[in-house]
């Protein structure tokens, strides 16, 4: 009878054992998911971050997956820690516009109202200045006294809360404000009427007219206003160059190609910053 | 190195403790002056422990109850309970990409991020490990002094928590934990050195592997002032 006794102690510290090692722990994945250039010296990262718990058994993040988050972070050029701001409901999902110390975010964003809209934020403590309910595909660029938005081909007046389409109806790839005539858009796309010449830059006021096409056959993919509001800086597959707001006196300022790989890139007026194959950020001056 | 330093430092200080103090006052287990053959102690000791691998600790504290009978002077068994606890920011490591925070060692659990952005804050690692031994020993002496040998097998189960700060979050809440059942081999050296109101002070190096079955074995080292009851 003891022995059974001892053999069955035995036999349950040896289950204990072999069956009561467990953990739980929490794990983060994270990814970009946008890249924007606030000033000369700081650049915005958008990154989601994936909350898991690591447990026994487990066949992959997502089988656990608890929680997900995006947060901007701010990394200043030349320091690589970098700095989460503002709360988790304000990054979006589209591209990150800034100047003038204000950022512009939009799609995802938690409104009063709805999901999807354009947050315009302040650059220093990253509150929300103004919130647009607006469903939008790409979003552009914001007025100097933040009352319009510049989202797909349209122009969206906050104030009277109504949208009207002022460039062509063919995708466009870029579109921005003069920095000191918010009346003039030049914008990267195609014409009213030609659906072949995607990458090239046109100017036209705001109202529709005046459609100018001043620079053809270089394909650009993104361009942004000196803030004198006479050049324009734009990329394209070959560099990085610099033309008049009539055409004129194009120059390469430096030959350039984004490396493969990369994910995500911005362009300012005197620096490129984009993500690179392994998620870190890379800055160009120049 | 500034662990093996300090191993270093404490294993001479508890040799020149032990083979160099002339004032050692020995009545001990070598001269036993009554005749009972077997003679039963209750001691105490509580000191430091020095975790073996990479770890956020670096020293633990450990608190040893033991019950020894000695049997003809020679020959001894013992039977009591372990206690480690210890309590620090956690350590971390980077590979490849991926920053771990961990605590007693990286192989039994940890928390993990990417290395560039980072969404752990002031993390934090407890431990205890808490656990019942029996084992048998030699005593012998040396230049007068008492020493013994022991071996112990124990049982016992190991915790440690993580806490910290998830992104954008301002309050610290756990983070995870784990826990395992452990099978804890132990090599014993214990020397008695002096007393202290009739008690007798011991110190003991005890040397720790700890097995599991989950995860890989721990490997620690204690240093101890004991005292018997």
């Amino acid at each position: 009878m003891n022995k059974k006794i001892s053999l069955f102690f035995f036999l349950t510290i040896l289950t204990l054992f072999f069956c009561c090692s467990n953990y739980k722990t929490k794990q983060y994945t994270s990814q970009t998911t946008g890249i924007g250039i606030k000033n000369d010296n700081t650049v915005i990262v958008r990154v989601g971050y994936y909350l898991f718990d690591r447990v026994p058994g487990n066949f992959g993040p997502n089988d656990n997956e608890e929680d997900y988050s995006v947060y901007l972070l701010e990394k200043n050029i030349g320091q690589n820690n970098l700095t989460v701001k503002g709360g988790d409901n304000i990054a979006g999902d589209k591209e990150i516009v800034c100047h003038n110390n204000v950022i512009g975010v939009g799609g995802s964003v938690q409104l009063s109202g709805g999901y999807n809209g354009v947050l315009l934020l302040s650059g220093d403590n990253y509150q929300i200045l103004k919130t647009v309910n607006l469903s939008l595909g790409s979003f552009h660029d914001f007025t100097n006294d933040l009352n319009k938005i510049l989202f797909n081909n349209m122009e969206y007046d906050i104030t009277t809360t109504t949208s009207t389409p002022i460039l062509p109806p063919y995708p466009v790839l870029d579109a921005k404000y003069c920095p000191t005539n918010n009346a003039l858009i030049a914008y990267v796309g195609e014409t009213f009427t030609a659906g072949n010449m995607q990458g090239d830059l046109y100017t036209i006021n705001n109202d529709g007219t005046n459609m100018t096409d001043i620079l053809s056959g270089y394909n650009i993919n993104n361009i942004y206003w000196n803030p004198n509001g006479n050049t324009i800086v734009f990329i394209n597959n070959t560099g990085i160059w610099n033309v008049n707001k009539d055409g004129t006196g194009l120059s390469e300022i430096m030959a350039y190609s984004l490396p493969q790989g990369y994910k995500y890139f911005a362009l300012y007026y005197d620096l490129l910053a984009y993500v690179d194959v392994n998620d870190v950020v890379q800055t160009i001056k120049f | 190195m500034k662990k093996i330093l300090l191993l270093v430092g404490i294993i001479l200080i508890f040799a020149l403790n032990v083979l160099c103090d002339e004032n050692i006052i020995n009545d001990g287990m070598t001269v036993n002056k009554e005749n009972n053959p077997i003679r039963g102690n209750l001691i105490i000791d509580i000191g430091p422990t020095i975790p073996l691998e990479q770890n956020a600790y670096n020293l633990l504290w450990g608190t040893d109850v033991c019950f020894k009978a000695t049997f003809s002077n020679l020959f001894s068994i013992m039977f009591g309970g372990k206690l480690y606890f210890g309590n620090a920011k956690a350590a971390t490591s980077v590979e490849n990409g991926t920053k771990y925070l961990f605590g007693i060692q990286k192989d039994k659990s940890y928390l993990s991020e990417s290395s560039i952005y980072q969404g752990f804050s002031d993390v934090g690692v407890t431990y205890y490990y808490i656990g019942c031994y029996f084992g048998g020993g030699f005593n012998f002496s040396v230049w007068e002094r008492n020493l013994s040998v022991s071996l112990k097998l124990g049982f016992g189960g190991d915790n440690e928590d993580f806490s910290g700060k998830l992104i954008g979050q301002n309050d610290i809440e756990s983070l995870g934990n784990y826990n395992e059942l452990l099978i804890p081999i132990d090599l014993e050296f214990m020397a008695e050195a002096f007393k202290v109101w009739d008690k007798r002070i011991y110190l003991t190096l005890d040397y720790s592997l700890i097995l599991g079955f989950e995860f890989n074995a721990s490997e620690l080292i204690r240093i101890g002032l004991g005292m018997e009851i």
